[in-house]
């Protein structure tokens, strides 16, 4: 089996960035629960499919890559649990969206979006990570959030990226002064 | 490796952990030298050249699993010492088949007639296992030769040998 050493180099290189990959696909297990609550709370199967694909790649690519993008994955995820999980808790005590009437879900989302970019963007000033941390973080917490805000259909979702964006900005002018 | 060589290693070490393909370079230029010294001690010449790149490549495999906590030399030897732990292993296992081989080849059996030999035995053991004490020593007399004269003993070796037929059939039907 014996290599020259720059066989050996390149195989070892394979070897590194193989195992990386398998790493952060067994680390991204936590998709799948994601993706049972919002098909039990919102039953739009076929939007959670792709969104939860969506999620499972950017959160492998990013554990993949390591450094900051490896660390960005966690708090978006925390953050982006907060979209999720509101308006499926409203739905679930009796606030269910029927038909038009969908003002408290989208507004849950509107508010779940910003309260998640103000846990990402405390994250990335706890953590003292580089700018590009912060966009790969509430990117991941879009993903996570449009899993619960697709109860709210469209508006929901839009709601929920709205609420994120509105919050991104204060939050990155304040956390590069802290 | 003296100690700003093990700070370095150290250091790279940790950001590939990490991530950081930057070093990926540093790291390789810094083990396989040792790895090579380190395999080269405990193995002879061709195999331990082997030997030295599975535990390289087993590194850079497992390089994400490093905890920076831990000394980056001593996690890497300890990586190498397994490896060659299995070299040897797997010697020692093909010595002991060649070993086995030559003696089949020296008794002029095939080594299928060996396996089906060595099965039988295992089978008649087994069944001599289950006769009673004394059916079990008349026929260990037998074997080895020392048959007392006299019709008890020759009748004790017929009931021992008719036990052992019975019991045969009973197990493996013929």
């Amino acid at each position: 089996m014996a290599r020259d050493e720059s066989g050996l180099r390149s195989e070892a290189r394979r070897r590194y960035e193989r195992a990386r990959l398998a790493a952060a696909l067994r680390a991204s297990w936590y998709v799948a629960p994601l993706a049972i609550v919002s098909l039990a709370g919102c039953g739009r199967t076929a939007f959670t499919l792709v969104v939860a694909l969506l999620l499972l790649a950017l959160v492998t690519f990013l554990g993949w890559r390591g450094q900051a993008h490896q660390r960005a994955i966690a708090p978006g995820v925390l953050g982006g649990s907060v979209p999720l999980l509101l308006p499926v808790a409203l739905h679930l005590t009796g606030h269910p969206c029927l038909g038009g009437s969908c003002f408290l879900a989208t507004t849950a989302c509107l508010l779940g979006g910003f309260a998640g970019a103000l846990v990402v963007g405390f994250q990335w000033s706890r953590l003292r990570e580089p700018p590009h941390f912060l966009p790969l973080s509430l990117l991941v917490a879009g993903l996570v959030g449009a899993l619960g805000c697709v109860l709210a259909g469209l508006t929901g979702v839009l709601g929920m990226a709205a609420g994120l964006a509105v919050a991104a900005g204060p939050v990155y002018w304040v956390a590069r002064r802290v | 490796v003296d100690e700003a060589e093990r700070a370095e290693l150290q250091r790279a070490m940790t950001l590939l952990a990490d991530g950081d393909r930057t070093a990926f370079h540093p790291v390789f230029d810094r083990l396989w030298p040792v790895m090579r010294r380190f395999a080269g001690r405990r193995l002879a010449s061709p195999e331990a050249e082997d030997v030295a790149q599975q535990a390289l490549l087993k590194i850079f495999e497992r390089a994400g699993e490093f905890e920076p906590a831990l000394d980056a030399l001593s996690w890497a030897l300890g990586v190498a010492a397994y490896e060659i732990r299995t070299a040897r292993r797997k010697t020692e296992r093909r010595r002991e088949d060649g070993a086995v081989l030559d003696h089949v080849a020296a008794a002029g059996a095939t080594p299928e007639e060996h396996a089906l030999d060595e099965d039988l035995r295992a089978a008649v053991a087994e069944l001599i296992g289950t006769l009673r004490p004394a059916d079990a020593e008349a026929l260990a007399a037998v074997a080895s030769g020392a048959r007392p004269p006299g019709a008890t003993f020759r009748k004790r070796v017929e009931r021992a040998l008719a036990r052992v037929r019975a019991a045969w059939r009973t197990k493996h039907g013929s």
